[in-house]
């Protein structure tokens, strides 16, 4: 494991993880805020628990999935990743955002 | 406490604001004497402010996931009260953004470490022109949505 090879793998794992874990709904865990209580049930909470956040748990899958492949994926490989990788994903993950959040303004 | 908390989380981001974009802009520039006042912002060693900015951003992040709850549960909820459906959407857009921004600061960092690699000139250039557009992005949602309904209220 080099610094190049597992800072490549985990900012690229993390950000298209962090995107797919927002879509398919993969948090790692509940926050419920008017309780301050975390849960690893995702099962319907009741109302009386007020709103859930699932932004920290979709943080937390993203960051564990990416530390995983940052350890795991062959310094040969984390050096061949081109440069270029390094802004089309972010601004390929920018513009599905985009369209993932277009439902807020119909 | 909240309050304390989102006046600095706004005081952090203005400082990473002007940091990030005296460095987005110096990608772009020429190496010529600077004579204009774009000129004269963009005339920066952009390498320098690199850890700066991580940290800012971190920073900030940090504080902003603090006062989130708090906006969960008073400013989220009003703004569906009031049908405020774009407001509400910007602000799913920035967290999302801050989450992808905080992810590429490894390399980020990479591609900034010096001496700085000609090779990483293009790349150094697009990643610090799209986390320059979140920071300004987020910056500006985080204020507006201030305005609409501001904590304490």
């Amino acid at each position: 494991m080099s610094k190049q090879s597992a800072f490549t793998v985990f900012a690229l794992v993390g950000a298209i993880t962090y995107m797919l874990a927002v879509t398919f709904n993969w948090p790692a865990f509940a926050y419920y805020p008017l309780l301050n209580h975390f849960d690893l049930d995702r099962a319907l909470p009741p109302k009386t628990n007020g709103p859930s956040m699932l932004y920290y748990g979709w943080i937390v899958t993203a960051a564990a999935v990416a530390l995983v492949l940052a350890l795991a994926v062959p310094r040969a490989i984390g050096n061949k990743v081109p440069a270029a990788l390094g802004w089309i994903v972010p601004l390929a993950l920018i513009v599905y955002t985009l369209m993932y959040d277009r439902h807020w303004f119909l | 406490m909240v309050t304390t908390l989102l006046i600095l989380h706004a005081l952090m981001s203005v400082a990473l604001l002007g940091a990030i974009t005296h460095q987005a802009l110096s990608t772009y520039r020429r190496p010529a004497p600077a004579q204009s006042f774009a000129g004269r912002f963009a005339a920066v060693a952009g390498a320098s402010y690199t850890n700066a900015i991580i940290v800012l951003f971190l920073l900030t992040a940090v504080l902003g996931n603090l006062v989130y709850p708090q906006y969960r549960l008073d400013v989220r909820t009003s703004l569906e009260d009031l049908n405020m459906r774009a407001a509400n959407g910007v602000f799913e857009i920035k967290e999302h953004f801050a989450a992808i921004g905080m992810f590429m600061l490894p390399l980020y960092w990479l591609y900034w470490r010096t001496p700085l690699k000609p090779d990483y000139a293009a790349a150094r250039r697009w990643l610090t022109t799209i986390l320059a557009f979140i920071v300004w992005w987020n910056f500006l949602v985080g204020h507006i949505l201030n305005n609409i309904k501001g904590f304490g209220q």
